[in-house]
């Protein structure tokens, strides 16, 4: 599945949301969206997802614009994991096999197997890590295209991030699916990331893929003449740089980010 | 792969099993619709009127449903139209249960009531205020400004209250229903 943002932006009033954000990302990719607390990332998910219509710009969903016909194709798990009160296990099956036309029965109960959920007890009263689970799950049972997950590690055990890192995986790659997750901490989970996107007050900072990053950016001694390099922002003692040329090191994902949020908190003050 | 008609059907399937899974009272207040024409109806109807959409606007709780395959569109028409489908039912039952034949216009004197004040809960809650406040005041407005004027007055014509001509008194409840939809798809967008 393909999908295109192109400059979108969302607008509460007279608050911004976000600004202009663009980007593509490809069928099977993993796209982490990353960036501080207010940077935005809620309120991109909402609107790539369909639920808050964007002020400006448009998204393509497979080259079609979004509408009320391919939300089926999305399917989206909020950072507050708020569930319809009273509903049980089996109240969610039914809602989403009603909902999406495509749901999969034998991906569900699978999930239903293996972490041994009792369908009938009521989803508002079960533990949040079952409850994170049971709805990011569910949300794939549903077979969407693109699938949105905001906060997706949080209330988990390291031993669930584990096995949800290799569930959404497979998932990306044996459907073609987009999977996307926002944090602001998804350090840890670096490895399944094939995409980056790094927001921080609304605007976008950086759209890229991690293996092209990690071709293209270095961290060069902060007191090294920069040169013919771009610098992007100081990263501790060190500077991330944008060079093909083999110097200095390969950064890893926390390092590109913090490169980029210094950089754009050095330019608002006017540091150079 | 269903077909457009088909997913709006399950759609509104879903719908219905969310709302009386959430809201329970909504039952109760049905039964109350068998109760003869009168101040106790239209009040059960305000209430009830409230405690559809307006009251998830209200609460905030319509981003659940957005989260899923649902349109602020679709969930308006879903909510109004199951408000006006029990309506009809109460109306039904309370007819063939009494005997009464005038059941249509039962019908119509609760669906134009019930029509005005979803219309106000719903502009109400899309502004951020409670869902009750702006039908309660209307309706004592209506009330009060039709006694003082007089039986044969034309402004009962249009007072969905008293309803002296059901047609403008329709036209008057489906205006507000219009403006209600705009202002909760313009300004709910903010929600």
């Amino acid at each position: 599945m393909s999908l295109i943002v192109e400059r979108i932006s969302k607008r509460f009033g007279r608050k911004k949301g976000i600004e202009k954000v663009s980007f593509v990302t490809g069928p099977g990719e993993i796209v982490a969206v990353l960036g501080p607390s207010g940077a935005g990332k809620t309120t991109l998910m909402r609107v790539v997802s369909g639920e808050w219509p964007p002020t400006e710009g448009y998204i393509r969903v497979n080259g079609a614009p979004l509408t009320a016909f391919s939300r089926h194709l999305i399917a989206s798990t909020g950072d507050q994991r708020m569930v319809f009160r009273g509903f049980t296990g089996s109240g969610y099956h039914r809602i989403w096999r009603l909902l999406y036309p495509q749901f999969d029965d034998a991906l569900f109960f699978g999930f239903v197997s293996r972490f041994s959920w009792d369908l009938s007890r009521r989803i508002d009263t079960i533990p949040m890590g079952e409850r994170s689970l049971f709805l990011t799950l569910g949300a794939l049972a549903c077979r969407p295209l693109l699938v949105l997950i905001d906060e997706p590690f949080q209330h988990l055990t390291p031993r669930e991030r584990e096995v949800l890192c290799k569930i959404l995986r497979s998932y990306a790659d044996d459907h073609c699916a987009t999977v996307i997750l926002a944090s602001a901490e998804l350090y840890e989970q670096e490895r399944i990331f094939d995409r980056v996107i790094i927001l921080k007050d609304g605007k976008l900072l950086c759209s890229t893929r991690l293996d092209e990053a990690r071709r293209t950016y270095r961290l060069v001694p902060g007191v090294e003449d920069s040169g013919d390099f771009l610098v992007i922002g100081p990263v501790l003692a060190e500077k991330l740089v944008f060079t093909e040329e083999p110097v200095g090191r390969i950064p890893t994902l926390q390092e590109i980010v913090n490169g980029y949020l210094n950089g754009a908190a050095s330019e608002k003050e006017g540091v150079t | 792969m269903a077909g457009p008609f088909l997913r709006l059907v399950r759609s509104y399937e879903a719908f219905l099993q969310i709302e009386f899974t959430r809201k329970p009272l909504l039952g109760l207040m049905f039964l109350l619709f068998l109760l003869p024409r009168g101040g106790l109806l239209f009040l059960v109807l305000l209430f009830f009127a409230a405690a559809l959409l307006p009251r998830d606007v209200q609460s905030r709780h319509i981003g659940l449903y957005l989260a899923l395959p649902f349109t602020r569109v679709s969930l308006f028409f879903f909510s109004f139209l199951t408000g006006i489908f029990l309506i009809l039912l109460g109306a039904l039952i309370s007819g063939a249960l009494l005997g009464d034949t005038s059941w249509p216009s039962k019908f119509i004197t609760m669906g134009i009531f019930f029509t005005t004040s979803f219309a106000l809960s719903l502009i109400g809650a899309a502004a951020g205020r409670d869902t009750l406040t702006l039908p309660v005041l209307f309706t004592f407005t209506d009330v009060m400004t039709g006694a003082a004027l007089g039986v044969d007055h034309p402004f009962r014509f249009f007072s969905p209250f008293y309803q002296s001509d059901p047609f403008y008194a329709g036209l008057v409840a489906f205006l507000l229903l219009a403006a209600a939809l705009v202002q909760y798809l313009v300004v709910g967008k903010r929600l």
